[in-house]
């Protein structure tokens, strides 16, 4: 769960808790606590971030700087030579769409834990670096300010990250949906669930407070195909 | 060696790898009995909240380290999860 505790100092760090009971035998130890600073909300909540802070807090995690070295070297930065230095490969990356991949390796493996769903997760990634490259890359070609470069990164990574939610809460449901689906696979999500995966990650954007992206749709909002779920300001 | 003294020194030896393993977990760990007392925590613990082992060791967790909410209003202790009866199930929650 995501909580607060209290320093000796009188400050208070947050912090995420796992609780794993033992016993309920009186005079023992009933159930132990294991919890670390929930470092990526701190992250996202940062206005600004230096390449070294990116680099201490990245390599704290095996998985996400072999994410990271990984983007670094894909065909879709395009840099020449082996980027070999987690620092290089974050300098490369830009500081905001790290932070933007950060927070999607989280998202990606929260909902790997079922074997079934993580089965879905390697394609939908591949599309979603895919998608925020070719936007970077577009982004570029236009002169756009370096903002906005990562910017469009961002909105291409996280463009379909409400599908990891569907694909993570409704296995056998969305499944059953993408391979139903002749055409807008939105309207027919619309139609069986309520809501567009669009919305749903219009959503959990809100909830992580995206300083810099808007989100565009509401569960309010009729659904529209030509609705992108998050425009940049 | 006494039986007794030979127990005894394996004890020790156990509790003393045991609070090495523990030490080398990089994430804050500790136990609580069913009163919410903290039983064993580890360095990490200790380096997250600036405690000594012996201020955090048989003191009550919710009292100690939990005991307001982040804009400092009172976080009652009948709320708390890791608090005396009401002994969570198990899961576990990402951020």
């Amino acid at each position: 769960m995501d909580d607060f505790h209290w320093k000796k100092n009188g400050s208070c760090f947050p912090s995420e808790c796992w609780v794993h009971p033992l016993s309920q035998t009186l005079n023992r130890t009933a159930f132990v606590i294991t919890f670390h600073y929930e470092e990526l909300t701190a992250v996202l909540r940062l206005e600004s971030l230096s390449l070294a802070q990116i680099e201490r807090i990245v390599s704290k995690d095996v998985g996400m700087a072999a994410k990271i070295l990984q983007l670094a070297n894909s065909a879709f930065i395009g840099t020449r030579g082996r980027v070999s230095s987690l620092l290089q490969a974050v300098s490369l990356i830009g500081t905001e769409s790290v932070r933007t991949l950060v927070l999607s390796v989280h998202v990606f493996s929260q909902c790997d834990g079922s074997s079934k769903v993580a089965a879905y997760l390697p394609a939908l990634w591949d599309h979603s670096v895919a998608a925020a490259s070719l936007a970077q890359g577009i982004a570029t070609s236009e002169s756009c300010t370096k903002a906005m470069v990562e910017e469009s990164f961002t909105a291409g990574l996280l463009h379909d990250i409400g599908k990891v939610i569907f694909l993570s809460e409704m296995l056998d449901k969305y499944r059953h949906i993408v391979g139903t689906s002749r055409g807008s696979i939105s309207e027919l999500e619309l139609e069986q669930l309520g809501c567009t995966h669009a919305q749903v990650g219009a959503y959990l954007m809100s909830i992580w407070a995206f300083r810099f992206l808007w989100c565009t749709l509401s569960p309010s909002t009729t659904y529209c195909s030509s609705n992108p779920m998050v425009r940049l300001r | 060696m006494p039986l007794s003294q030979l127990v005894k020194s394996s004890d020790e030896e156990l509790k003393a790898e045991l609070q090495l393993i523990l030490n080398a977990i990089v994430e804050g760990l500790c136990g609580l009995d069913v009163e919410g007392n903290v039983t064993f925590c580890n360095d990490t613990l200790l380096k997250m909240t600036g405690y000594r082992a012996d201020e955090i060791i048989g003191s009550n967790f919710h009292e100690l380290l939990h005991h307001s909410r982040p804009n400092g209003t009172k976080y009652p202790a009948e709320d708390c999860a890791f608090q005396g009866n009401q002994r969570p199930s198990v899961h576990s929650c990402g951020g």
